[in-house]
This record gives C-alpha cells, sequence and structure tokens, in this order.
C-alpha cells in the first residue's frame, strides 16, 4: 500500500529520477513511404521513441533499417516524394504538420545534424571558419563577433591553433579534424538536438574514439540531447544512454543502453551483441549474423526477422509482433522474447 | 605553376603553328587563286603567267610555304594584294566591330547561366521543363536561321530595330542576338546540370540542414562550386564565338574581322586570311589560359595544391 501510494504520489519535492527527463523529442507510429519503381516502398514502419535532454538516444540496426531515413525526417530533409505519417513531438508541436517556414527556422537552432562523411558534407571551396560561422553570420551576428565565436566552437571541439586554422579549407583538415568542425558547425546554432548519423564511421578507429569522447563530453556540458545513428554496437555501448534497435524499418526493442547491450530481449539485438566480441566481455568468439538483411520493400511476412531467426515458430511468420513492455522502460517486439 | 605556364606556352605555341599550316595549305589547295581573280576571267595564259610570277605564285609549294614561315617568324604579315596595305594593320581596324559584337553577345548569353541555374536548383519541375525546352529549342535552330528570321519579323515586319549596317547602338541588337543565341543555349544546359549535380552532393544537403532558404543555399553553396565546368566551357565557347561572327557579321553587314575574312577568302586574298585566323588562333588561346586561370581560382584545391 505504502509502495504503491509513493508511485502515485505528486511528490513535488522529490527530484525527477534521472532515467525519465521530460521528452523534448516524441516520435509516435512514424511511419515512411519513399517512392521506388514498383510503388512506394515503406522505409520506416511504426517507429515510436522518445529523446530527451541530456541524454543520448542511440539507433541502431544494419544497413537498410531505416537509422538514416528516421533521423532525416526528424530535420525535415526527406527525399522529394517521401510520405510521412505519424507524429513527431518537439516540446508538444508536430513537426510532421508544421508550416515548412517553421521547420526551415528549427533547423540547425532547434534540432542540428551532424553526417557520415565530414569529407562531403563539407563545401570545399569554403573556409571551415565561414562554414562553421555561417548559421552565425545568417542569424544577423556582426562579422567580428562571428570570427570570435568560431575560434572558440573551433577550439573547444579541439580544433588546434583555430586562430589560423579557421581559415582553411576542407581538404587542408584531416577526417578527424573535419569531423570536428562539423560537430562545431552544429554546436553553431546551440541546438537542443543533435542528430548524429553515423559520426565516426569514416573514421579510423583511434580517432573515432576521440569524436566519441567530444560528443560525450558536449551532451554533458551543455545539457544538449543527442540521436546517435549507427550500426557499431560499441559506439552505442560508449554513448547510449537509451537504445532503440531497429529492423527492417521496424523497432524490434528499446531500453536502457545497458540494459539492452547486457541482457538484450529481441533475438535480432541478441544476434548483433553476439557478432560483436568486445560489446559482452562474457562472449569470446563472434558470431557473425547469419543471412543477410531483409530489405524494406520484400518485407518478410509476420516478424520480418522471422527467416534469420533461431527462435522463429509458425506464428512469427503469419503475425506481427507488437510492441510490449517487458520490464520498466524496457519494451520489445517478439512473440518469444527472452526471459527477463 | 612553372610547369603550367610552359605546358601551356608549348601547347600554345602549337596550335598557333597549326593553324598558320592548316591556313596555308587550305587557301592554296583551293582551286582558283590571285592572278585569276585579279585579271578576271577573259585574261590570256601568258598574263595570268605573268601575274603569277610578279605574286610569287609559280614557286613550288614547300619553297612559297618556308618563304611564309620565315616571314612569319619576323613578324611580316605581308600586304594584302588588293588593298595594297600591310594585311595586320587592315585586320586591326576590323577587329574592334567584332570585339564589341561579341562581347555583346556573351553578355546577353550570360543569360543563360541564370535560366540554368534556376533549371538546375529546381529540376524537374516547371520551371526547369520550361527553360530546358527553351535552350533546346534555340540549340537546335542554326544561326543563320535565327539570324533571317529576326530580320524578317523584328527589321521587316514590326521595323522595331536596323537589320544591317553599323551607327546607332540599335544596330547591334540583332546580329548580337544572332550570335548569342546558340551561346545562350549552350550556357543554359552546362549550367542546368552543373547545378542539379552540385544540388546532391553532401555538403548542399548540409547546407539545408542549417536552415538555409533553397536561395540561400544555392547563392552560398552551388554556385561556387557549380561555376567549374561553365566558365571552362564558356571560355573556350567565347572563342568560337569569332567563327560564328563569320556567319553572323556577313548576314547583318556588320563591318568586323568577319566580313573582312568572307570578303578575303573570295579573293584569295592570302595575306588577310592568313593574319585573320593567327588572330584567332591566339584569342582562342587566351580563352583556353584564361579558363584554366579562372577554374583553379575558383577551387581552392587547385590554388592552394590538394594534398589528397
Ligand atoms: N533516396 C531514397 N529513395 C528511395 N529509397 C531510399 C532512399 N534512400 C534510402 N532508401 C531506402 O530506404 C531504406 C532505409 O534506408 P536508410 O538509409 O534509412 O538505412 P540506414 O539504416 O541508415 O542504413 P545504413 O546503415 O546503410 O546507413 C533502405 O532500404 C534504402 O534502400
Ligand atoms: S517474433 Fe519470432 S521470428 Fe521474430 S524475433 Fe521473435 S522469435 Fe524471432
Ligand atoms: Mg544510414
Amino acid at each position: 500500500m505504502s509502495r504503491s501510494s509513493e508511485v502515485t504520489d505528486p511528490a513535488p519535492a522529490e527530484p525527477r529520477p534521472p532515467e525519465e527527463p521530460a521528452p523534448l523529442l516524441r516520435v509516435e507510429h512514424l511511419s515512411i513511404d519513399l517512392p521506388g519503381p514498383a510503388g512506394p516502398v515503406r522505409v520506416v514502419d511504426d517507429v515510436s521513441f522518445t529523446v530527451a535532454a541530456g541524454r543520448t538516444t542511440g539507433l541502431i540496426g544494419e544497413s537498410g533499417s531505416g537509422k538514416t531515413m528516421t533521423a532525416t525526417a526528424i530535420i525535415g530533409l526527406l527525399p522529394v516524394g517521401a510520405a510521412v505519417s505519424g507524429r513527431m513531438l518537439w516540446h508538444g508541436a508536430d513537426l510532421v504538420t508544421m508550416a515548412e517556414q517553421d521547420r526551415r527556422r528549427l533547423r540547425g537552432r532547434g534540432i542540428a545534424m551532424i553526417f557520415q562523411d565530414p569529407q562531403a558534407a563539407l563545401d570545399p571551396t569554403q573556409t571551415i571558419g565561414r562554414q562553421v560561422g555561417e548559421i552565425l553570420r545568417r542569424g544577423g551576428m556582426p562579422a567580428k563577433e562571428v570570427r570570435q565565436t568560431v575560434i572558440d566552437l573551433l577550439d573547444r571541439v579541439g580544433v588546434p591553433d583555430p586562430e589560423t586554422r579557421h581559415a582553411q579549407y576542407p581538404h587542408q583538415y584531416s577526417g578527424g579534424l573535419r569531423q570536428r568542425a562539423m560537430v562545431a558547425t552544429a554546436l553553431a546554432g546551440s541546438p537542443q538536438l543533435i542528430l548524429a548519423d553515423e559520426p565516426t564511421t569514416a573514421l579510423d578507429v583511434t580517432v573515432q574514439a576521440r569524436i566519441l569522447a567530444l560528443l560525450r563530453r558536449i551532451r554533458d556540458e551543455e545539457a544538449m540531447a543527442m540521436l546517435l545513428v549507427s550500426h557499431d554496437l560499441r559506439v552505442m555501448a560508449h554513448v547510449a544512454d537509451e537504445v532503440v534497435v531497429m529492423y527492417a524499418g521496424r523497432i524490434c526493442e528499446v531500453g536502457s543502453g545497458r540494459e539492452v547491450l547486457n541482457s538484450p530481449a529481441h533475438p535480432y539485438t541478441r544476434a548483433l551483441v553476439v557478432s560483436v566480441p568486445a560489446v559482452r566481455s562474457k562472449t569470446a568468439i563472434a558470431e557473425p549474423l547469419p543471412g543477410s538483411p531483409a530489405s524494406p520493400a520484400e518485407r518478410p511476412s509476420g516478424c520480418p526477422f522471422h527467416p534469420r531467426c533461431a527462435k522463429a515458430q509458425d506464428r512469427c511468420r503469419s503475425d506481427v509482433p507488437q510492441m510490449r513492455q517487458v520490464a520498466a522502460g524496457r519494451q520489445v517486439a517478439c512473440h518469444f522474447p527472452e526471459e527477463m | 605553376m612553372t610547369r603550367y605556364a610552359l605546358r601551356t606556352a608549348a601547347t600554345g605555341v602549337l596550335i598557333i603553328f597549326g593553324a598558320a599550316t592548316l591556313v596555308f595549305f587550305i587557301m592554296r589547295i583551293a582551286p582558283g587563286d590571285q592572278a585569276l581573280v585579279l585579271l578576271g576571267p577573259d585574261a590570256t595564259g601568258a598574263e595570268v603567267a605573268a601575274a603569277r610570277t610578279r605574286l610569287g605564285l609559280d614557286q613550288p609549294l614547300p619553297i612559297q610555304y618556308w618563304h611564309y614561315l620565315t616571314q612569319l617568324a619576323t613578324l611580316d604579315f605581308g600586304e594584302s594584294y588588293r588593298f595594297g596595305q600591310p594585311a595586320f594593320e587592315l585586320v586591326l581596324s576590323r577587329l574592334p566591330a567584332s570585339v564589341e559584337l561579341t562581347l555583346v553577345a556573351t553578355v546577353i548569353a550570360m543569360s543563360g547561366v541564370v535560366l540554368g541555374a534556376l533549371a538546375g536548383a529546381y529540376r524537374g519541375r516547371w520551371i526547369d521543363r520550361g527553360i530546358s525546352g527553351f535552350a533546346l529549342t534555340l540549340y537546335s535552330m542554326p544561326p543563320f536561321w535565327i539570324g533571317i528570321m529576326l530580320i524578317l519579323v523584328m527589321a521587316l515586319q514590326l521595323r522595331l530595330l536596323p537589320s544591317a549596317g553599323t551607327g546607332t547602338p540599335a544596330h547591334i541588337v540583332l546580329p548580337a542576338l544572332t550570335l548569342a543565341a546558340p551561346f545562350t543555349a549552350l550556357l543554359t544546359r552546362i549550367t542546368r546540370s552543373s547545378v542539379a549535380d552540385t544540388m546532391a552532393e553532401p555538403y548542399v544537403q548540409r547546407a539545408y540542414a542549417k536552415g538555409l532558404s533553397t536561395r540561400e543555399v544555392v547563392t552560398g553553396h552551388v554556385v561556387r562550386n557549380a561555376a567549374t565546368p561553365v566558365v571552362t566551357v564558356g571560355a573556350l565557347h567565347v572563342s568560337t564565338l569569332l567563327g560564328g561572327a563569320v556567319i553572323v557579321e556577313s548576314v547583318f553587314t556588320w563591318p568586323g574581322l568577319g566580313s573582312l575574312l568572307v570578303t578575303a577568302v573570295a579573293n584569295r586574298d592570302y595575306s588577310i586570311v592568313q593574319v585573320a585566323v593567327l588572330l584567332i588562333a591566339v584569342i582562342v588561346v587566351c580563352c583556353n589560359v584564361a579558363a584554366d586561370l579562372i577554374a583553379a581560382r575558383l577551387d581552392p584545391r587547385v590554388r592552394l595544391g590538394a594534398g589528397a
């Protein structure tokens, strides 16, 4: 009795537990159809998750699972012809129905994005400083102030000697430095949410670790929210507070990063985890995932993972498993999840 | 940079030498010669032979060629046998009119860059379809036909503009439009495809992610990156405009290099044809160099020497 009253009591004096801060972005039943040669293809199907201030939500899944499309939908830069349904609530306002004008104002300032390939994502004909400061300049900041702010930003993300290097061009930067410059560009608009799409995939392993440390530091210092897209579980284990596992455009499993990666409930997550030895020190040998990822254009019936699932039963082939709660803050879309 | 300069200089000399040689032999291979033109169809064989000796045309071709080259090397371009004046001076006196026409045509053709940029930025939309259709139509019409149509409609039917000669600024409109038409179409097409390709670049996506509007993205990031092929092709084409001017100047009796060249060819006035062609070759080479330099200027990777 006393326990339940503890839960239902408003208890305003009690600080909010760190696991559940107010969500900044609430994605609800997001579906995306892209035009394909044989009609529209549903590349993201009924996806729901939240991103909270000061937290990092990780989006994991193999290639083609719809991670980039989900992030691109949030910033509103889907390819021409994409049809979106569902809701994306940003401070209570729905991004899906928001006027393009308002969405544009949000880009860079409310929601910023860091891209996978820092080489291709920087304009080769403009200095780094100009690109980092572009959003400030467009916002009407005087040139002198922009220059100083850019130098400070570059310094903050660890670009050495920013006084000289802000005047250099992308080809004069190494891959790691370019990605730091991209992070500085994202920070320039003081966004509340940063979408980072495979921010380290194009980099050397040692550089990867440094960029991840940088992202973590920024999240902590600025209390920014981050949606980190990656197929690399080691990256997730490093940075993600919450994890969303996607397969063929659908969510398999949602939960705290620690718990999902330590004791996966969905067979797909489990298969992902055992395919990478370093994630779980208990597993000495990596078992590569059998088969190849399902294409959203030919998504298998029932549970899309069933052709590759060792636990698949008849029911898996016919019935789509719905998301259900298996533990506190833990949801799984599987007919036969692992015991928690 | 020194290597580039040396290579460019060597290529330039080679092109000019080639043009000099070609024009020499083509003029001599063509039937009829100066003696026949000078004396008319009624001249006797003896008269023609005497004139040939006087003009040095009786010597074997290799000797004439050698003679021509040594003269060129000392910048002696000979005299026009028709006008009795130094050929170089005659050609130079006609150059300003041609340059004026070419420049005005180039300025008109710049509208193609704006049209192409619009079409490329809005690829697949109605504005793109309209502009691309217009450019294709323009591109497929022969310049002399455009010229005749302009004369028929603007000068003869509507009596808006003069169809021939010089004197007032209005006189340049029709020849410049005619000369500009294919160039405009070319610039539109090249700019469109270059801008459309650039719009698909990841850094353009990223610029959108900063909250820029399409106009800001295009002016801020696309124009500079899409400019290189446009500038290269454009600068090269400015030199071919001189070739187009030959026809256009004749149609509109514009007193430039082109109309001088046409009469000189008809008269077998070798010296003038040779100088005019050499001058055009020099201008072509200069345009090439300008194209390279501007392209290098636009791309910091070239300008600063890219490591990667
Ligand atoms: N412009 C597009 N037009 C049509 N289909 C697309 C387009 N871009 C991606 N797709 C398809 O959408 C699906 C989801 O793609 P998405 O890029 O979101 O995957 P991802 O999870 O980010 O994969 P990766 O790890 O390879 O980046 C894929 O099947 C892909 O083929
Ligand atoms: S629903 Fe069935 S096929 Fe799908 S993951 Fe669970 S057990 Fe495997
Ligand atoms: Mg992706």
